[in-house]
């Protein structure tokens, strides 16, 4: 329809920046209308009114055709023309051939019609309609990603039940600097065992790569003492080396024997 | 009282929605860091629980009694301190030395000593 309008209007007006509206009176009958909204909005500003203070604009054409008709009224003056219904048609009539003008309207006794526009300073870029339906998505995605939002705070929260949960289920220690400062200290438990049973199953290893015997092996606290015969002590001194480093290497009647640091 | 129009309505609900984004990024990072934080502190319990159970007093006593009960060894002295268990024994073929050093290696067992000769075995045990 929009794409009709401007062609019913274009041998007699400008058809620059105009807006359009319809109005249906019958079947194939309609009303139509074109309008510049910054006119408008210009005869706004002149009355000294706001924008936001108007909550809609009517067309006189169509408000006004039930007093001039109801009335018994013929002509109405508007802008120093004479507007009036003849044959249900309005017709605008020089004001010097109509004499018989009457501007009595009780704008009061109105019954406003549903038929109306609206402007803003906004309606260039965007209209009316499609920004509240933009603004419609919007509260729509807003409202959609502050639920998942707070269902997010709702799992947050959850963690706290599951952390004393699993505190109790394995009997864990109140606060987690505890927890830490523990496995702390049996990591280097665990890591001072292994370091002894590695060193162990080394010189375990010496009977069968050097076929010496290990006559004893003592250790306590760090210090390991190892005595052996049937092999070279350069021999062992060397395999061990390879590892650990020795504390001291003597040999006494054929048996050796070598001090070490863990 | 002002008409609000339709333009502000429209800048008015992006805002709503930039907040409502900027909200849900805020919380989303959160829970990510949260669900971190507990991932981590589910693993250091698991950890914990894992060396509690290995090096207790409870399972050691418990471990060396079943090591001793099953090699059935003869003549074996054991002593039992605060902080620590002393066992010592004597095995002229060596067999048994071999399987209970072989066990006790094995074994989560704190040496804080141990003395092998060619016929003895005296280990000390932490609790």
């Amino acid at each position: 329809m929009h794409k009709i309008l401007p062609g019913l209007f274009e041998e007699f007006i400008e058809l620059d920046d105009l807006s359009y509206y319809v109005k249906k009176i019958s079947q194939n009958n309609f009303l139509c209308f074109a309008y510049d909204q910054k006119k408008i909005i210009d005869a706004i500003k002149k009355a000294g009114l706001l924008l936001s203070q108007i909550d809609n604009i009517y067309f006189s054409q169509i408000e006004f055709e039930s007093i001039v008709k109801g009335s018994g009224q013929s002509c109405m003056k508007v802008d120093n023309v004479c507007l009036s219904f003849i044959d249900d048609k309005l017709v605008m009539i020089p004001v010097a051939l109509k004499v018989d003008i009457d501007n009595s309207i009780d704008i009061q006794d109105l019954n406003l019609s549903k038929e109306t526009i609206s402007i803003s300073n906004s309606s260039k870029y965007i209209q009316n309609k499609t920004a509240y339906q933009y603004s419609a998505v919007f509260v729509i995605f807003a409202l959609f990603t502050f639920f998942k939002a707070f269902d997010n705070k709702i799992q947050i929260n959850s963690y706290e039940d599951k952390t004393q949960q699993i505190k109790s289920s394995l009997n864990l220690p109140a606060t987690n600097i505890q927890m830490r400062s523990i496995i702390g200290k049996l990591n280097k438990t665990h890591q001072k065992q292994v370091e002894i049973r590695e060193l162990l199953q080394y010189l375990f290893d010496i009977k069968r790569k050097l076929k010496a015997t290990v006559v004893s092996i003592d250790l306590k606290s760090n210090v390991l003492s190892l005595k052996l015969k049937g092999v070279d002590e350069q021999k062992i001194t060397k395999y061990l080396e390879k590892r650990y480093p020795l504390k001291s290497a003597v040999v006494k009647e054929g048996i050796i024997t070598i001090g070490m640091n863990i | 009282m002002r008409k609000v129009s339709a333009s502000t309505y429209l800048l008015l609900s992006i805002v709503l929605f930039l907040l409502s984004l900027i909200f849900l990024k805020s919380t989303t990072f959160e829970l990510q860091k949260t669900n971190d934080s507990f991932n981590s502190f589910v693993q250091n319990g698991k950890v914990y629980d894992n060396l509690k159970k290995n090096w207790s007093k409870e399972s050691t006593q418990k471990d060396l009694e079943k090591i001793i009960s099953g090699l059935k060894i003869k003549d074996l002295s054991k002593k039992v301190t605060g902080k620590k268990i002393y066992i010592s024994f004597e095995d002229k073929s060596l067999k048994k030395i071999d399987k209970f050093l072989n066990k006790v290696l094995n074994s989560h067992f704190k040496i804080i000593s141990l003395n092998i000769t060619d016929d003895t075995l005296q280990i000390e045990v932490g609790l």
